[in-house]
C-alpha cells in the first residue's frame, strides 16, 4: 500500500492529536443523535442492549485488525482463521472438553497468526497476499473437515461465553472491554506498543533504532490470530454451533471499523478511542439500516456512503489543523 | 537450489493429490459430473451424495464440482472446464436459469448431454429436468404457515442473498401461497444473505421492531437456526420456519425450537437426475422432459416421526 | 512458475494439455486480463481499486439493460462504457481531490456501483437481449479467438504506452517517488485521477466481455474480481508499493491464475481443496517469481509519518 509520502508538519502533537479525536467523537456523536431522533424503537433498552452487545462484536474484530493496521499491515485472514479453529474447537468442545476445546481453538488461531506473521517477517511476502493466501487455505481447510456440515448443539457450560453475563454485562461487552483495555495498555505503556507505532511510522527508521521490525510483526499476527479464534469462538456460543462459513464478512468490516476509527493504511497512526468509535459508527449504521427497514438492495450503498462520510468528515477534520 | 527444492515439492504434492483422486480411470469407462450451485450449503452436500449413489449403481465414473462464488458464469467455466475433460454428461442446478444457457450451448456443440436438476434451464438442449424447484419449496412453506395461522397474522420474511435467482425463487413461492389472505400481513421482508449470523442480527432486530411477530419465514435453514437464536434470547415467541430439513433443523424441530422446515431433498433429487442421465447413457433412453420428485413436504413436530422414518 | 503447473496439469489431467483447453482458457481469462491491466495502473501509482467488480456487474447489467429497452447494441455498449468510466473518474477525485486513501474510495465507489447496479436490475439477472455483444467472446478471426486478439492488442497498445513514452514513464515516477515526481513539473494529481478512470473504463471492457461470456446481465456475479486482479497483478511481479511492474507481468499473472483454476477443475481436484490449493499456489508463486527478480523493494518502506501519536 502506498505510503503517505509527506505529511503536514505539525507544530505540537499533543493538539493535533485532541483536535482529531474531538472531530471523531463530533462525527460519532452526529450519528447517534440522528438515530436517536429519527429511527424508532433505536432508544429503546432492549435495543441498546443489542447494539452495545454487537458493538464490542465489532471492536472485538477490530482489535486484532488494528495492529496489523498499526504497523502498517492487514490481516484479511481472520474470518477464515476463525472458522478452522472453531470447527476443529467445537468437535472437541461437543465432546465435553470445554477447556481442551477453547485452548485448542486459541492455540489453532495463534498457529495460524504465526504463520501468516513468520511468512511476511522472514520471506517478506505483502502482507496482503501472504493473509489472502492464508485466507482461501483456512477456508478450504474447514470446508474440507466438516464437509459443508455444521457442529451443534454445544453445551450450555460453553455458550455462556456468548449468551451468558457476568453480572448485568453481557459477555461479548466483558470480552471487548477487556481486550480494548488490555490492547490500551500495550500500546500505550509497553516499550512494545511504542514500538509498534515506530515500525508501523518507519521500518528503516525503527530498525536503525534497534527495534525488531520482524519480531514485531510475528507479534502483531499472532495476536491477531488468537483474537480472531477468540471472536470466532465468542460466535460460535452466540449461534450455539460451529461450521466453515463462519467469519465472510470480517475481514472487510474489521478493516471498516480501523479506517472510521482513523487508522491508516500506511500504518502508524491510529488508537484505542478511535476503534471504539469506528466500532459504534458501524453498528449504529447496521442496527439503523434493518430497524428503518431499508430494502436489502440499498444497503450495501447506504454502508458504503456512511463509511465514505465519515472517513472524509475525519479527514477534513486533520485538514483543518 | 531453493527453487529446484520448490519444484519438486510442489511436483511431490501433485502427484500425492493425484493419486489421492483415483484419476487413473479404466479405459471405456463414463464419467458423469454433477455441478451444484454452492459449496457450503448442506442440501448440496446432499445432492453430491445423492447423485454419487446413483452413479454408483450403474458403475458410472461421478465427480461433483461447484464454483467457489456461487455465481452462473463461475458454473459455464467449471461446465467448459468440463466440456475439455471430455465428460460423458453433466447433470448441473444452474444458478440462473437462464444465465447457463451459454454454458448449456456449448456442450451442445460438444455433442455432450446436459441435464437439469433441481432448476429449470431455459433453452439450449437438455435432455431433461428433474427435482424440485424453489418456487415450489417457497410455496410448502407459505402454505404451511397459512394453515397454522389460519389465514391470519403477522409474519416477517428473511430472504436469501441479494440479486440471487434462488432468493427470488423462494420468495415468489412463499407469496404464491400467502398473497391469496389479505389478513396475512408481512411486517418486513429483508434479506439475511442465507447466512447463519446476520440471520441472528436481522432477527434481533426485527424482534426490536415489531412487538408482535407471530411467524417468520426464512429462506433456508441456515438463517432459521439463526433467527432461533435471536428468538430465544430474547424470550419471545415467534413461529420458525426454514428450508432444506438440515439434520440440525430437524433436532430443533423435535425440541419446538423451530416450527417446520421443508424438505426438498437434495439427496432425491440429485438421485434422481443422476439416475435418468445414467440410463440415457447407457441404453440412449431420454428422460422424460420434466420429473416433478413431487412437492415439498413441511416437516413439523406433527409429521416428524414419520418423515424420519421414511428416509 | 507456470511452466511448472502446465507440466503438472499435463501429467495429472487428461485433456488439458490440448488446444481446445489452451483457447478455453483464453477464453476464460480474457475478462480477467482485461480487468487487472486496470488494475495494474492503479497499483502502479500505489493505490487498489476495490471498485472493479461492481463496475463490472453495473456496466454489464446498464448494457443489457440499454438493450433490452431497444437501444442499438453499440449505444448501449457505448453508454455503458462512459458510465464505467464515469465511476473511475468518482474514484479518482475522491482519492486525489478530496484526499481519501483509495481502498476507502474505491469501496465506496464498490457499494455505490452494487446498489445502482441492484436496482437497475431489479435485482434479477438480465436475458434475452441482443446478441451482438456474444462475437467478442466466442468470435474467431482466421481461427484466432477474438478475446485473444482483443487483449493482446490492448496489451501492446498499454506495454508500449508505459514502456515507450513520456506519460507511462510518469507513472512509474508517480510511483516511485510522488513528491519527486510532482516537484519536476508532472502533473500528479490529474495523471492520478485520469489512471482512477482508466481502472473504470478497463472494469468496463471487462463486464462487457463477461457479458458476451454468459449471455446473461447480473449485477452481483463480477463481485470478487477485485481480489483476483490484485492477486494477478501482485503475482506477476508489480509491487503493491508503486513504481515496478506493469503489464507484461500482469499477462503472466493472469495467465497463471486461468491457467491454474482451469487445471484444478479438469483434473477433478476436490472443491475444498481447490480453495487449499490456491492459496499455497499463490503464496509458493510468490516466493519463486521473488527470487527470480532480486534487488525490488517488497516491503514498502515508509517515511516518518509525522501525525504518529500514541495511543490514547
Amino acid at each position: 500500500m502506498k505510503p503517505k509520502m509527506l505529511e503536514r508538519q505539525k507544530s505540537g502533537a499533543l493538539p493535533a492529536r485532541q483536535i482529531s479525536t474531538i472531530y471523531r467523537v463530533l462525527v460519532m456523536a452526529f450519528f447517534v443523535l440522528l438515530a436517536v431522533v429519527f429511527v424508532p424503537r433505536f432508544a429503546s433498552p432492549g435495543n441498546l442492549l443489542n447494539l452495545v452487545r454487537n458493538i464490542s462484536l465489532l471492536c472485538l474484530m477490530g482489535c486484532g485488525m488494528a495492529l496489523s493496521m498499526l504497523i502498517g499491515g492487514l490481516d484479511l485472514s481472520i474470518g477464515s482463521v476463525a472458522a478452522l479453529s472453531t470447527v476443529l474447537g467445537a468437535t472437541i468442545i461437543s465432546g465435553g472438553n470445554i477447556f481442551l476445546g477453547v485452548a485448542a481453538t486459541l492455540l489453532m488461531g495463534g498457529a495460524m497468526g504465526l504463520l501468516n506473521g513468520f511468512m511476511i517477517a522472514r520471506f517478506k511476502l505483502p502482507d496482503f497476499i501472504m493473509t489472502f493466501s492464508m485466507m482461501y487455505i483456512a477456508r478450504g481447510l474447514a470446508l474440507t473437515y466438516t464437509q459443508g456440515q455444521a457442529i451443534y448443539n454445544l453445551p450450555d457450560a460453553f455458550t455462556w461465553i456468548g449468551k451468558g453475563s457476568l453480572g448485568p454485562v453481557p459477555m461479548p461487552i466483558v470480552f471487548a472491554f477487556l481486550a480494548l483495555l488490555v490492547l490500551l495498555f500495550v500500546l500505550r505503556r509497553t516499550t512494545f506498543g511504542r514500538g509498534i507505532y515506530a515500525v508501523g511510522s518507519s521500518h528503516k527508521a525503527a530498525q536503525y533504532t534497534g527495534i525488531s521490525v520482524a519480531n514485531k510483526q510475528m507479534i502483531v499476527y499472532l495476536a491477531s490470530g488468537i483474537l480472531a479464534a477468540l471472536v470466532g469462538l465468542v460466535y460460535i456460543a452466540r449461534l450455539n454451533s460451529a461450521n466453515a462459513d463462519l467469519g465472510q464478512s470480517w475481514p472487510l468490516d474489521a478493516i471498516a471499523v480501523c479506517v472510521i476509527g482513523g487508522m491508516s493504511f500506511a500504518g502508524g497512526e491510529g488508537n484505542i478511542l478511535g476503534l471504539l468509535i469506528g466500532g459504534t459508527v458501524m453498528g449504529i449504521i447496521g442496527n439503523c439500516i434493518n430497524l428503518l427497514g431499508v430494502p436489502s438492495r440499498f444497503q450495501d450503498f447506504c454502508v458504503g456512503f456512511v463509511i465514505i462520510v465519515a472517513v472524509a468528515a475525519d479527514h477534513y477534520g486533520k485538514k483543518r489543523q | 537450489m531453493k527453487r529446484f527444492l520448490l519444484v519438486v515439492s510442489l511436483l511431490a504434492v501433485g502427484i500425492a493429490l493425484a493419486s489421492a483422486q483415483t484419476l487413473a480411470k479404466p479405459a471405456k469407462q463414463l464419467n458423469i459430473v454433477l455441478i451444484v450451485k454452492d459449496m457450503t450449503n448442506p442440501f448440496f452436500v446432499d445432492m453430491k451424495a445423492g447423485g454419487a449413489a446413483a452413479a454408483k449403481k450403474y458403475g458410472v465414473n461421478f465427480t461433483c464440482l461447484s464454483p467457489e462464488k456461487s455465481t452462473v458464469d463461475q458454473q459455464i467455466k467449471i461446465m467448459e472446464d468440463m466440456i475439455q475433460k471430455k465428460v460423458d454428461a453433466i447433470v448441473i442446478a444452474p444458478i440462473d436459469s437462464n444465465g447457463i444457457i451459454s454454458g448449456v450451448e456449448r456442450a451442445n456443440a460438444a455433442k455432450i448431454p446436459v441435464m437439469a436438476c433441481n432448476t429449470m434451464i431455459n433453452g439450449g438442449d437438455i435432455i431433461g429436468f428433474a427435482g424440485v424447484d424453489e418456487v415450489s419449496s417457497g410455496k410448502s412453506l407459505g402454505d404451511y404457515f397459512v394453515k397454522k395461522l389460519n389465514g391470519k397474522g403477522n409474519i416477517v420474511i428473511l430472504e436469501g442473498t441479494t440479486g440471487a435467482s434462488s432468493a427470488q425463487a423462494y420468495l415468489q413461492g412463499v407469496h404464491q401461497a400467502i398473497d391469496k389472505y389479505p389478513d396475512i400481513k408481512v411486517l418486513a421482508s429483508t434479506t439475511a444473505k442465507y447466512n447463519r449470523e446476520m440471520g441472528m442480527t436481522v432477527m434481533e432486530d426485527l424482534l426490536t421492531r415489531f412487538p408482535t411477530i407471530d411467524a417468520a419465514l426464512c429462506m433456508n435453514d441456515t438463517m432459521a437456526l439463526g433467527a432461533k437464536e435471536a428468538v430465544q434470547e430474547a424470550h419471545r415467541k415467534v413461529m420458525i420456519g426454514g428450508i432444506n430439513a438440515l439434520p440440525e433443523t430437524l433436532e430443533a424441530v423435535k425440541k419446538g425450537e423451530i416450527e417446520v422446515t421443508v424438505n426438498a431433498s437434495g439427496y432425491l433429487q440429485g438421485y434422481a437426475a443422476t439416475e435418468l442421465t445414467c440410463k440415457y447413457l447407457l441404453t440412449g433412453v431420454k428422460p422424460p422432459a420434466v420429473t416433478k420428485l413431487g412437492d415439498p413436504l413441511a416437516v413439523s413436530a406433527a409429521n416428524l416421526e414419520q418423515f424420519l422414518q421414511s428416509r | 512458475m507456470l511452466f511448472v503447473i502446465i507440466v503438472f496439469f499435463a501429467v495429472v489431467a487428461p485433456g488439458f494439455f490440448s488446444l481446445s483447453n489452451a483457447t478455453n482458457i483464453i477464453r476464460q481469462g480474457s475478462v480477467l486480463a482485461l480487468a487487472a491491466f486496470g488494475q495494474t495502473f492503479v497499483i502502479l501509482i500505489g493505490g487498489i481499486d476495490l471498485s472493479i467488480g461492481a463496475v463490472m456487474g453495473l456496466t454489464s447489467s446498464m448494457s443489457a439493460l440499454l438493450m433490452l429497452k431497444g437501444f442499438d447494441p453499440l449505444l448501449a455498449v457505448l453508454i455503458a462504457l462512459l458510465v464505467a468510466f464515469v465511476c473511475g473518474l468518482i474514484n479518482g477525485i475522491v482519492t486525489n481531490y478530496i484526499g481519501l486513501d483509495s481502498f476507502v474510495s474505491t469501496f465506496g465507489m464498490w457499494s455505490m456501483a452494487l446498489g445502482v447496479g441492484l436496482v437497475i436490475t431489479e435485482e434479477r439477472t438480465l436475458f434475452g437481449f441482443s446478441g451482438a455483444v456474444r462475437v467478442i467472446h466466442d468470435g474467431s478471426v482466421l481461427g484466432i479467438p477474438v478475446p485473444l486478439i482483443l487483449v493482446f492488442v490492448i496489451w501492446a497498445i498499454l506495454f508500449f504506452f508505459l514502456r515507450r513514452t513520456a506519460g507511462g514513464l510518469s507513472i512509474y515516477a508517480i510511483g516511485g517517488n510522488e513528491e519527486a515526481a510532482r516537484l519536476s513539473g508532472i502533473p500528479v494529481k490529474v495523471r492520478k485521477t485520469l489512471i482512477y478512470a482508466f481502472s473504470g473504463f478497463m472494469a468496463g471492457l471487462a463486464g462487457l466481455m463477461f457479458l458476451a461470456r454468459s449471455n446473461s446481465a447480473s449485477a452481483i456475479d463480477p463481485i470478487g474480481y477485485e481480489f483476483d486482479t490484485i492477486c494477478a497483478v501482485v503475482l506477476g511481479g508489480t509491487a503493491m508499493s508503486g513504481g515496478h511492474g506493469g503489464v507484461k507481468e500482469t499477462l503472466i499473472g493472469v495467465t497463471l491464475l486461468a491457467t491454474l483454476r482451469n487445471g484444478m477443475n479438469v483434473a477433478g481436484v476436490n472443491l475444498y481443496l481447490q480453495l487449499v490449493f490456491v492459496g499455497v499456489i499463490l503464496i509458493l508463486a510468490f516466493i519463486t517469481e521473488k527470487k527470480r527478480t532480486p534487488g525490488r523493494a517488497v516491503t514498502s518502506s515508509q517515511p516518518v509519518s509525522a501525525a504518529s501519536g500514541g495511543a490514547l
